[in-house]
């Protein structure tokens, strides 16, 4: 845990697969007084689900290695524990229809609309 | 090229050389100056954002480079709008490492009330080298 946080921060895990992308947000998300955690795939980020508390939020890129987005949401939504955990898609790709989501992002990402939305899914107002 | 570009292009070539120093030594202060309120940057994280938060980025130490250096390659003038696109490399400093990144820009900078402001900054991964441990 950082120094800054708190125990009741909101919890938010990060799975993109790339670096830039995926640092970037979680830095973002810390400054903005969240807990984000990083995930590289959609393996790594059941892994790390299945052994850490239930997130408030999960911001879910789809292209990945290993497991992409889709296969994530699968697999998550088999779990009783995690299948109600809301799912904040960002991804590239245009056609919104065939994304299971509670919100999609297009990328490049607002980062002022990505606050906004992961303000109305997590517990209590971040760090102004 | 008329002598109004040619001196548009020397401002922007200094502003551009002024704003990378500012950014490497975080200094807040000329950044306000040298960016519009209205700033857009699409940077290499696919992620689009202003002024307000970048400066937040940088006050808090999120967005810290150990160097940075910036290459212009052309410098377009089209009235009170000027590009300019060109190559940076820097060292960003993240946790206990500083990652060596090379990437291409453009920046687009625009007049006003007599004076340049950078309007628009879109930045593309060109490398990415692994980390290095700080010394």
């Amino acid at each position: 845990m950082r120094e800054d946080e708190k125990k009741d921060d909101p919890r938010i895990l990060v799975v993109e697969d790339d670096e830039d992308a995926r640092e970037a947000m979680v830095a973002l998300l810390q400054m903005k007084g969240y807990r984000a955690v990083p995930a590289g795939n959609g393996q790594e980020a059941l892994d790390y689900l299945r052994r850490a508390p239930v997130p408030d939020l999960i911001i879910l890129d789809l292209w990945m290695p290993v497991m992409d987005g889709w296969q994530f949401r699968s697999e998550q939504v088999k779990d009783p524990r995690l299948k109600n955990v809301p799912v904040i898609v960002v991804t590239a790709l245009s056609d919104r229809a065939d994304v299971d989501a509670n919100e999609v992002i297009i990328k490049p990402v607002d980062v002022n609309r990505l606050l906004t939305t992961v303000s109305q899914y997590c517990r209590r107002e971040p760090t102004p | 090229m008329s002598a109004t570009d040619a001196r548009q292009q020397a401002e922007i070539e200094t502003l551009e050389q002024r704003e990378a120093r500012a950014m490497l030594g975080a200094d807040v202060s000329t950044l306000q100056t040298l960016w519009a309120d209205d700033l857009i940057v699409n940077s290499t994280a696919n992620l689009i954002a202003g002024k307000e938060i970048l400066l937040e980025m940088i006050k808090s130490g999120r967005l810290k480079l150990r160097t940075y250096e910036r290459r212009p390659v052309s410098i377009a003038t089209f009235g009170d709008l000027v590009v300019a696109t060109g190559n940076e490399v820097s060292q960003l400093v993240a946790g206990s490492a500083t990652i060596k990144t090379f990437v291409s820009y453009m920046n687009v900078w625009t007049k006003r009330s007599g004076n340049w402001q950078l309007l628009a900054r879109h930045v593309g991964l060109i490398q990415r080298e692994k980390p290095e441990l700080l010394q």
